[in-house]
């Protein structure tokens, strides 16, 4: 049914040189939910799943309690909610419930203390059960995992839990806090559960914000089950998918096969679209206009029962001799690339240095300008053999994912 | 057809970046970097796009024994040395591929940077010298380069080329 989603598209250049030789296409395409599904506002069926070891006494307990009293607060009384401490082991303190007696939640909340060591598969376990407790039709299905640390010889285990949970639905949303936390576990787990890569609370005061950043977020879904596909017709191939918004997110050779690319986006929240940059092979043509990849858009809308609804949208360039006519290029979608190139080198150095403790590529001021200060001051201190903290190489890391967010270096 | 980037790796035509590098390229687009868009109704030739790197400015350095060239447009600043990675050192132009090593080339061997427009050549204190066609350089004494100009690191020729 038209009217629930847009899915358009740029191209880096309408007009192509014909040049008697392969080129390559940059095509930015974007999926987004429209006006109509402004009012839209599904049930939430929330996890929250809190790590309350002896590492996190303190300020970082302590504000976390406070933001997930704030998420309490904000819940509809047609949403569920549940919380799972863990430590050693784990334990359920509020029992998936609507969000309807919200003084005696919060105050179940307050009464948590800090405790033991870390195992973090115990309180998904838990978690986990505690979404499955009730069918909310067309409920949004959430765990938000929190932890301060490393867990203890269950790393395969929480793995496992996050393929368990996307069969059954539920995108888990990790979240670091403090510098200790293990980023590749918990960006799996956030990845294969179909929830997105950990988000990092660098500092307690943060979390509040944080928690108010996912809750919107899972508020927002109006749209469910998407999945993007290229068609693409005899001489083109793919090289490249790489999703650039909400964050970048690399998704590697597994998306692309031999006629088509499939990138499943999972939940379209309203207000914030959803972009993919493809790179694609094009073989030698002659001058015309040539449609060089079809995409279809797959998605479902719970609010009005719709399944498996379909749009198309056919990418198409012109082939010139012209000179003048293929000169002009398209800045906002050449800026996504920029910047995902960026994002691929940045993660490169990153990668090294966590394995190596130093890093041997170095980086092209052009790829560095795209790069915030604090960013740069750290790539620049390790190229020069120095050591930076886990705190900013958590940082910075993060932020790079988001570097396609900021819009204040393209031109309108 | 292939666009290389300054480290000789080879890309598909329309590349915005090098493959293997990241390297931009500079046949692809020119990234807006806050610049206005040009109003086109005026009388003076048009003010900036979308620029991407300042400099008017081309230039080659061409490894004579391999016919080797490095691309110094649009860079205010190029080291020439020997790749070191355990000393942190890691010159724009590495010869190390080139005979470096054998050729007396030190690791902080020379630099070319741009002054008013005006390309200069500056031994770093190398160990077997910086000649510029065949005047042997005094060490950290920037010296202007011309088209055609023949630089020898130790024992390595280089040709710079200005277009």
């Amino acid at each position: 049914m038209p009217g629930e989603v847009t899915l358009a598209h740029q191209v880096g250049k309408d007009f192509m040189p014909v040049t008697g030789g392969s080129q390559v296409a940059y095509v930015l395409v974007e999926a987004k939910p429209t006006e109509m599904m402004a009012h839209v506002r599904m049930p939430l069926n929330f996890a929250l799943v809190l790590d309350h070891s002896g590492s996190m006494k303190g300020a970082k307990l302590r504000n976390v309690k406070e933001a997930v009293k704030m998420v309490i607060d904000r819940l509809e009384p047609t949403d569920y909610v549940s919380v799972v401490i863990f430590d050693d082991t784990a334990q359920v303190v509020i029992p998936s419930l609507p969000a309807n007696d919200k003084p005696g939640m919060k105050a179940t909340i307050d009464q948590i203390r800090d405790a033991g060591g870390t195992t973090m598969s115990l309180g998904m376990i838990q978690g986990l059960n505690e979404l499955h407790h009730w069918n909310i039709p067309n409920a949004v299905n959430r765990m938000i995992l929190l932890t301060d640390g490393v867990t203890y010889g269950d790393s395969d285990r929480c793995r496992q839990l996050a393929r368990d949970a996307a069969s059954a639905g539920i995108a888990i949303y990790p979240l670091g806090i403090g510098a200790d936390w293990d980023e590749e576990l918990l960006d799996s787990i956030g990845q294969l559960s179909g929830g997105m890569p950990a988000e990092f609370i660098r500092d307690p005061m943060d979390a509040l914000g944080i928690f108010e950043q996912q809750l919107q977020s899972a508020v927002d879904v109006a749209i469910r089950n998407s999945t993007l596909i290229l068609r693409l017709p005899v001489g083109v191939t793919a090289k490249k998918a790489v999703k650039v918004l909400p964050i970048i997110s690399d998704f590697g050779q597994s998306v692309l096969s031999d006629r088509q690319i499939v990138i499943p986006l999972g939940d379209l929240e309203k207000d914030r679209p959803q972009s993919v940059l493809v790179e694609l092979m094009i073989d030698p043509r002659p001058a015309g206009l040539f449609r060089i990849a079809q995409t279809e858009l797959s998605y479902d809308v719970p609010t009005t029962n719709l399944v498996g609804e379909r749009l198309r949208d056919d990418i198409k360039v012109t082939f010139t001799t012209d000179a003048n006519q293929a000169a002009p290029v398209n800045a906002y979608v050449m800026n996504m690339a920029e910047k995902a190139n960026a994002h691929r080198l940045v993660t490169r150095v990153l990668d090294e240095y966590k394995r190596t403790g130093k890093a041997t590529t170095r980086l092209a001021p052009n790829v560095t300008r795209v790069l915030d200060e604090e960013t740069q001051a750290a790539l620049a201190q390790i190229s020069q053999g120095q050591q930076i903290s886990q705190d900013q190489v958590k940082s910075i890391g993060n932020k790079t994912r988001k570097l396609t967010q900021r819009l204040d270096d393209i031109i309108p | 057809m292939t666009v290389r980037c300054s480290l000789g790796h080879e890309n598909p035509d329309g590349s915005a970046f090098c493959d293997e590098c990241g390297e931009p390229l500079s046949g692809a687009a020119p990234v807006a970097v806050a610049a206005a868009p040009a109003p086109v109704d005026t009388a003076t030739p048009a003010a900036p796009v979308m620029t991407a790197a300042p400099a008017a400015l081309v230039a080659r350095l061409i490894v004579e024994a391999d016919n080797q060239e490095f691309d110094l447009s649009g860079k205010d600043l190029v080291l020439i040395g020997r790749e070191d990675a355990v000393s942190n050192i890691f010159p724009d132009v590495d010869l190390t591929p080139h005979g470096g090593e054998e050729g007396g080339v030190s690791r902080m061997h020379a630099r070319i940077f741009v002054e008013n427009g005006q390309y200069m050549l500056e031994d770093e204190n190398s160990t077997n010298f910086t000649f510029l066609n065949r005047q042997k350089l005094t060490a950290k004494t920037p010296t202007p380069l011309h088209d055609d100009d023949e630089i020898k690191l130790g024992r390595i020729l280089l040709r710079f080329k200005e277009a």
